[in-house]
């Protein structure tokens, strides 16, 4: 059952890929020369690779976000809005608080912290007003996205602008706040060991602890939880709390690791993230698998888009697109598939029993 | 009187469940017909039948002496039949107009034309209702949000109304007002199908009635003939002695008790809610004793359990094993008693996941199935298997989905999983429900070892024989009220009156005429 998932899953990435590559070809873009551009740029070497690793680090964290809050059934859509301010709130401890002579170490740690703190507040905003208004937890996380993104550009022009300039930028990280980087020309920074190591822990909480036990139960049946006494809404929380947590560290990180200034641009990783969490089954080791296929293809696609034959940039993301769809007709026909073989096997052990 | 609605030999089954059997009646126009019958009688599944909503296994519908199919409720309509569930289908945030807008002959998309609110004004007229229609039905009370639903069935049906339970969500007086609408259509030559659990009722407004047990007709006749005794006999059964399992009071602590506990309004949004039924309950279950709860469907039962779950806050008073809950932490006890819930599907057990994992529900927070809050998995084969045996579950894996038990087995779990902590109290609702004989021996034969061994036990169950066996003792719930009976020193039939709301007086001077809840009775009838 478990192999076969995927095996589903995996045809439907290439199915996915392969309709587009089709719908390229079309166009008049060969599909074997963006195939060979996209191993040159996402696996062929170790520059590629780091490339590739670099870009999967936020969406490795924000799909982390959205599965674990999703298996608690807390549906947080709102992990752009948090990552957000989570590298605001790195900005701003890096740029404006902290005093220039701190420490590489104390420095970066507290900004990491101070990014994940942030974002793991934006998120309970949302769950505090399910808890006291009933407000859903869907609608509040996708306003919570704008309120945060235009908090973020006030901000951008005013208390974290650079100084000299009328643009809403934030001055540059200074150099010993930045993360340090592991292989040369390359911008492969250390926010990729710490966001593998947060999947890793996510796994052991999901499968080996009481939390992971519960939080999963109640996602998969609220009422049956409740009744044989989990605290639902503790639990729920606390997984809001941890996945708002993460989409905060990514910000953090892509700001501290990537870019080393800030604008109201920062990327969709958060909504991206939606996606790796559903393409990776809300596990975490499945979301890591698919945050490294995310970002293989998105180091592929800049690659075939700055080469000669100009490949639009969008196209990763329409790839994207069509494998979530793909995913989703898998799902809801295996779901019915199960229902079904769980019914046959009912029906037979019932005429079993009869016997 | 020409027949206008005819079932020849009707039956219906689902699997091997045969809720109508060869039922045969004849309703003439213009007479008020009554079906009484126990839960589960097959009364349901009659006006499903006769709504469109069901279609027959075989038999005949014929309508003014014409054989017709019923196929769908749109097929009903245009049959001239007007239906009105116990659940009313209507929209909360559209208005009375609206709602009829929706089923109009013309379809919805015209929107309250003039044609709709003609029809609609016509038979206020003649109910001289003055019912508001151009409001949100969500704000309007019960008895006018019924009253939009029968103008809606006569404007689309207007030959052949169907009510099913119309009082139970009524006070007295509008109980009367509704009853007297009724003749009165009557009067005017449309057919009414009335579907009750209430004797007095149907006695007093009916022409004829018809009473269904186990799927069949037990009785036909005009309602002036037959006496209340004959009617409760049919509908429940000979007064024959049965095996049971009580014995003397053991006079043990109390492991429940309840005083005074009923839903708290909610404010206004309530549509659907505020239906509560359940006042003033107070009850009390010892150790080492089976209480059991009977009462028709929709006596306040649920209101009840969701009391007892923390699922509704409450006012009144809970303490449990001699610990008075709080508001605060309201479910906190649910980690120390057992419940075994009315839905195994939806409350009981998380399908999709293994027999280990279900079994573990409740346990797997405690030593030594986890530890520091890690799970200590290899710990829980032995100790499942062990209760796999103890309770004969029948499944070859255990990490097997438990979606893929049959019904008996999923109940099966639930029991293990809540008896085998030994909490000090118990709450069963619908224990055996759609169990196979052998199941369902074997689920009350384990209750009643716990029991023995000193638990405590609240039994809420549909099916009187099966509480009846286990009993110690019996509380009657009638109209959101509990009255303790002197079970096992009461007879079926009596049983069978207090249920129907019948002969309570003689319970409210009974052993446990508790002061709370006889003020409330008498007191002034809620608006």
């Amino acid at each position: 059952m478990f192999l076969l998932e995927i095996i589903f899953t995996v045809g439907g990435c290439a199915l996915a890929a392969g309709a587009v590559l089709i719908l390229l070809a079309l166009m008049g873009f060969p599909p074997g020369h963006i195939l060979e551009l996209w191993y040159r740029g996402a696996v062929a070497d170790r520059y590629a690779l780091a490339d590739t690793l670099t870009k999967a680090c936020p969406l490795l964290l924000t799909g982390l976000a959205a599965a674990i809050t999703f298996r608690a059934g807390v549906f947080n859509i709102g992990a752009q809005g948090q990552l957000l301010v989570g590298a605001a709130m790195a900005v701003a401890m890096s740029t404006r608080l902290l005093s220039p002579h701190t420490p590489p170490l104390p420095g970066i740690t507290m900004c990491l912290f101070a990014g994940a703190g942030a974002g793991a507040a934006w998120g309970l905003l949302a769950s505090l007003l399910e808890l006291w208004r009933k407000v859903p937890v869907v609608l509040s996380t996708i306003l919570l996205n704008f309120t945060a993104l235009y908090a973020v550009k006030i901000l951008l022009h005013s208390y974290l602008q650079a100084h000299g300039t009328s643009a809403p930028q934030s001055s540059q990280i200074p150099p010993h706040f930045c993360l340090p980087v592991m292989m040369k020309y390359t911008s492969l920074h250390i926010g990729v060991l710490i966001a593998a190591a947060v999947a890793m822990v996510a796994e052991f909480v999901q499968v080996m602890t009481v939390f992971g036990f519960q939080t999963t139960a109640i996602g998969l049946n609220e009422a049956a939880s409740r009744l044989v006494g989990i605290p639902v809404a503790a639990r729920q929380i606390q997984a809001m709390l941890i996945g708002a947590g993460c989409a905060g560290l990514a910000g953090a990180i892509q700001i501290l690791g990537v870019a080393h200034f800030m604008t109201a641009k920062i990327g969709n990783y958060g909504y991206a993230g939606i996606a790796v969490a559903l393409l990776g089954r809300l596990d975490p080791m499945g979301v890591a698998v698919a945050a490294l296929f995310f970002g293989a293809l998105d180091a592929g696609a800049q690659r075939a888009e700055e080469s000669s034959i100009g490949l639009p940039h969008e196209t990763s993301n329409i790839i994207k697109a069509v494998i979530i769809l793909a995913m989703l007709i898998i799902g809801a026909w295996s779901m019915r598939r199960t229902l079904r073989s769980g019914l046959w096997q009912q029906r037979n052990t019932e005429t079993g029993d009869g016997a | 009187m020409s027949p206008l609605l005819e079932l020849i030999r009707i039956t219906r089954r689902f699997g091997n469940l045969t809720a109508l059997s060869e039922v045969s009646l004849r309703v003439n126009t213009g007479e008020v017909f009554g079906i009484l019958g126990e839960n589960g009688a097959g009364k349901s599944t009659l006006m499903h039948l006769l709504a469109g909503a069901l279609q027959p296994n075989s038999g005949q519908i014929l309508l003014e002496g014409q054989k017709v199919v019923i196929s769908s409720p749109r097929r009903a309509f245009e049959l001239g039949i007007g239906m009105v569930y116990q659940h009313f289908k209507l929209v909360g945030t559209q208005t009375g107009m609206e709602n009829l807008a929706l089923f109009a002959p013309g379809g919805w998309w015209r929107g309250v034309s003039a044609e709709v609110r003609q029809t609609a004004d016509r038979w206020r007229r003649e109910l001289n209702w003055n019912v508001e229609m151009h409001r949100p039905v969500e704000r309007l009370s019960v008895s006018e949000q019924q009253r939009i639903e029968i103008i809606k069935a006569l404007s689309l049906g207007g030959r052949l109304l169907i009510l099913d339970e119309p009082t139970a969500a009524l006070t007295p007086a509008q109980v009367d007002s509704l009853l007297s609408t009724v003749r009165q259509l009557a009067e005017r030559g449309l057919t009414v199908l009335l579907v009750s659990h209430k004797l007095a009722e149907i006695k007093s407004v009916c022409d004829r009635i018809m009473i269904l047990r186990q799927g069949r007709m037990t009785l036909e006749a005009a309602a002036d003939d037959v006496s209340t005794s004959e009617i409760i006999t049919a509908m429940i059964g000979k007064d024959i002695s049965l095996p049971t399992a009580a014995r003397a009071p053991q006079g043990g602590r109390s492991v429940l008790e309840l005083e005074h506990a009923e839903p708290k309004h909610r404010g206004r949004h309530s549509f659907g809610r505020d239906r509560s039924v359940l006042k003033a309950a107070s009850l009390r279950v010892n150790a080492g004793e089976i209480a059991g709860i009977c009462g028709v469907e929709g006596s306040g039962q649920i209101e009840l359990s969701a009391i007892l779950t923390g699922e509704t806050d409450a006012a009144g008073r809970l303490v449990i094993d001699g610990i008075p809950l709080t508001k605060f932490g309201a479910r906190r006890h649910l980690k120390d008693i057992g419940v075994i819930p009315a839905d195994r599907q939806k409350e009981g057990l998380i399908l999709p996941w293994s027999i280990h994992n279900n079994l573990a529900l409740k346990a797997h927070d405690r030593r030594p199935f986890s530890r520091w809050g890690i799970l200590r998995r290899r710990g829980w084969s032995d100790h499942h298997e062990r209760i796999k045996r103890q309770f004969d579950i029948r499944a070859g894996d255990l990490r097997m989905p438990v979606v893929g038990l049959s019904g008996g087995n999923q109940q099966k779990v639930i029991v293990a999983r809540e008896l085998e902590l030994k909490p000090g109290f118990l709450l069963a609702i619908n224990p055996t429900r759609g169990l196979d004989v052998g199941a369902a021996a074997f689920v009350m034969q384990q209750m009643l070892t716990a029991r023995d061994g000193g638990m405590g036990i609240l039994l809420i169950h549909d099916d009187l024989d099966e509480l009846l066996r286990l009993s110690d003792r019996l509380y009657v719930m009638y109209a959101g009220h509990l009255y303790e009976t002197p079970w096992p020193d009461a007879t079926r039939r009596q049983i069978g009156a207090w249920m129907l709301g019948n002969e309570l007086e003689s319970l409210r001077s009974g052993p446990r005429g508790d002061d709370g809840f006889r003020d409330r009775r008498n007191g002034p009838v809620q608006p």
